[in-house]
């Protein structure tokens, strides 16, 4: 291999692992700066890049030894998902979901993807703004999957070379999901969770809890620590795109409007999906139906978009191969815009910053992996978190046949999106941001249970303990976690 | 960079297995320099590395010397995080020359895996660095992160914890217990006796266990009284 090509394998290993961190919006937002001045020019870079590199040798290894450790022996597979079981079951998952839409095409006689004629192209892009006012048929069309398919396929991972020979009643964990992955304990969550203590201001509980403008510093690491205490409604907006990196530049109009050209030219059959999908679930909530033709808008464009394929080099699913879109959407999947409608109005900017929660965050919800913030994890968590603290509540559940997981997963994998109210969900979502980790929407899970515990300690069948946990609507979420995680004996 | 160490298949026993990997007698015994050895880890908590060295110019007989002891490579043995991944240890750990042998102790205390091993195990020689071209030695890889499980050990390194943890978790030991005895195993330990008791490193199963037998024992002290 010449030199060349190993710096570029280097290089992309490096951006693959930085990709998500707040290190990697900062270089980012520096070379977007540096890449104005006159000194730099664009034919010398690699050059430049590689000479620097050769002379600042040492310098360069301490960063990268600060870096999570990846192996040059592991194979790129090995990256995505160091374990060999969990790479086989999305790979199958993966299978199903195709061949579910690749039959559905062949059933109702609809193309994959096709061009549209001239004249529906023009009528397109006069009722842009206003695809909601269109009531296409959708009646033969069906939601891929439900959030309720892909957690059977959770409960039946398996761990091949993990001992299962006793019977489930005396195994420790009484919980569905049967991978032992780490998961932290409260001590863990109390240390690693140590600003969301009872004695720090929390915005959503107390007002004027800290008001330290960062988005004068533009200054990503900072907004990023900010934002777990929660960030202000008039904020919001700036700090995430911050935190993101989506500083809706010229380039970034200029992609939304290729990506607006696509929809026009082509018409997919993952489209009516999403119509279906927005018909379904924002178009009949109280807070969003508002949002519909922002969520065609974004949507739509997101599925054509091959930036977002980048996210599978660190994803342990791979992008389907036979068309265009990359993300397969299921019953529910429009709901992860939904809540940022509230948030910005100029469609360029909400795609940028949905395409970039999306590729850091909302990925893992419905993919098979061993992350700490992967569905897997976040499900096992608050089984542990549950059977733990409320032992009792646990074992009641279980007997009278409603496991816990089989109320809790609908909340986890929208991330309670459509469940909360829509200033709780936000502050929710802060804590994401602020923790780059999902970890707490499952910690929020098992404070639910923690707070309806009483009630649900009276009920005798799944369905009524599902009718107690059915509005959370009123519930505020950082009284909620706090309580949990520091108000609780252990 | 020559790569000379063969494959060689491990099986797991119950506590730790080993494998000795010795060098042809074709290849120049003072040349016997070790650069790195890397392998995929299959379920193995510990690696203990042992090497037989013969000094150089003598005729005395090879010595086995422990030039790495326990080191971990799962965060936690009973979880899978480190299960599967690639590790290699690198010639400033050890001290790799004049090897004629290799041996790979291995060790997983926890009783939750089927079998464990080390796959892919593959040695490099050393190689006298020919020029100054730096290329090579920008991206050395980090080798080891080792985390070791000590979180439950300091909860239970205090004396008994108090009641009102131990009843918050005591299903969980309850259930552990019961794993512990259905778990009795008549297969033979092998070569490598391990010993829990002396290591600071305990299986934290056994602590639990231990912690539990006397948490009751003192519940039916009182009980006596």
């Amino acid at each position: 291999m010449d030199e060349g090509t190993e710096l570029c394998v280097t290089i992309g290993q490096i951006v693959q692992r930085l990709k998500g961190t707040h290190l990697h919006s900062q270089i980012e937002r520096q070379a977007k700066e540096c890449l104005h001045q006159p000194d730099i020019r664009l034919e010398s870079l690699k050059e430049d890049v590689r000479s620097f590199l050769r002379t600042s040798g040492e310098h360069t290894q301490d960063i990268y030894l600060q870096l999570p450790p990846s192996h040059p022996a592991a194979p790129p597979e090995h990256l995505k998902e160091p374990l060999a079981y969990m790479r086989k079951a999305q790979a199958s998952w993966e299978k199903r979901v195709l061949k579910s839409l690749n039959s559905m095409s062949s059933e109702l006689g609809v193309p994959l993807a096709r061009r549209r004629p001239t004249l529906e192209q023009k009528e397109l892009t006069n009722k842009w703004n206003e695809m909601g006012t269109d009531e296409p048929d959708l009646s033969r069309f069906r939601p891929v999957y439900a959030p309720k398919d892909f957690l059977e396929v959770l409960i039946s991972l398996r761990n091949p070379n993990h001992d299962s020979s006793e019977e489930v009643s005396v195994r420790s964990h009484w919980g569905l999901i049967q991978i032992p992955l780490n998961v932290r304990d409260v001590p863990q969550l109390r240390r690693a969770y140590s600003e969301l203590n009872m004695a720090t201001g929390q915005l959503g509980i107390d007002d004027h809890a800290h008001v330290h403008p960062v988005v004068s510093e533009q200054d990503s690491a900072a907004a990023q620590q900010y934002s777990r205490q929660g960030c202000p409604t008039e904020l919001r907006a700036d700090l995430w795109a911050l935190i993101l990196n989506s500083t809706n530049q010229p380039q970034d109009v200029m992609h939304y409007e290729q990506l607006k050209a696509g929809v026009i030219q082509h018409d997919l059959l993952v489209d009516n999906l999403i119509y279906k999908d927005v018909k379904l679930t924002a178009s009949n909530d109280d807070y969003y139906f508002v949002f519909e033709d922002f969520l065609y808008q974004v949507l739509l464009c997101f599925s054509r978009d091959t930036a977002v394929l980048d996210h599978f080099k660190y994803n342990s699913a791979t992008p389907p191969k036979s068309y265009m879109e990359g993300v397969i959407p299921f019953h529910g999947f429009s709901m992860y815009v939904a809540p940022l409608c509230f948030l910005y109005n100029e469609p360029s900017k909400l795609y940028s910053v949905f395409r970039e929660m999306y590729i850091r965050y909302f990925f893992r919800l419905h993919s098979i992996s061993s992350s700490q913030s992967g569905i897997v994890s976040l499900c096992l968590q608050f089984e542990r978190l549950l059977q733990t603290h409320l032992p009792q509540l646990f074992y009641h559940l279980r007997q009278i046949g409603a496991q816990p997981l089989r109320i809790a997963f609908k909340w986890m994998v929208r991330a309670f999106s459509g469940y909360l109210s829509t200033d709780q969900l936000l502050l929710l979502w802060d804590r994401i941001l602020g923790y780059d980790s999902l970890e707490i929407v499952a910690v929020l899970a098992a404070a639910v249970f923690a707070f309806r515990s009483e009630n649900l300690m009276e009920v005798t069948s799944l369905a009524s303990a599902e009718a107690v946990l059915a509005d959370l609507s009123t519930l505020k979420v950082m009284p909620l976690i706090q309580i949990f995680l520091f108000a609780t004996a252990i | 960079q020559g790569e000379f160490g063969a494959l060689c298949p491990l099986h797991g026993a119950v506590f730790g297995s080993c494998c000795d990997m010795h060098f042809s007698q074709g290849s120049r015994i003072r040349r016997n320099k070790i650069e790195e050895i890397t392998f995929k880890n299959y379920y193995t908590a510990y690696v203990t590395v042992r090497l037989l060295r013969r000094s150089p110019g003598q005729e005395a007989a090879a010595k086995w010397w422990t030039a790495l002891r326990d080191l971990p490579l799962m965060d936690n043995p009973h979880t899978e995080g480190g299960s599967q991944d690639y590790f290699s240890i690198h010639r400033t750990q050890v001290e790799p020359d004049h090897v004629v042998s290799v041996r790979l102790i291995l060790r997983q205390p926890s009783s939750a895996w089927l079998t464990f091993n080390l796959e892919e195990i593959k040695i490099f020689r050393f190689m006298e660095p020919v020029s100054s071209s730096h290329s090579k030695s920008v991206m050395r890889f980090p080798v080891f992160h080792p985390v070791v499980p000590v979180h439950v050990l300091c909860w239970f390194s205090q004396g008994l914890p108090d009641p009102q943890t131990v009843s918050s978790s005591i299903q969980q030991m309850w259930a552990l217990t019961e794993v512990m005895q259905t778990n009795q195993t008549t297969a033979s330990i092998g070569r490598f006796d391990v010993s829990w008791t002396q290591d600071d490193r305990l299986c934290p199963q056994e602590v639990l266990h231990a912690s539990v037998s006397r948490f009751i024992l003192v519940v039916l002290m009182f009980s006596f009284i």
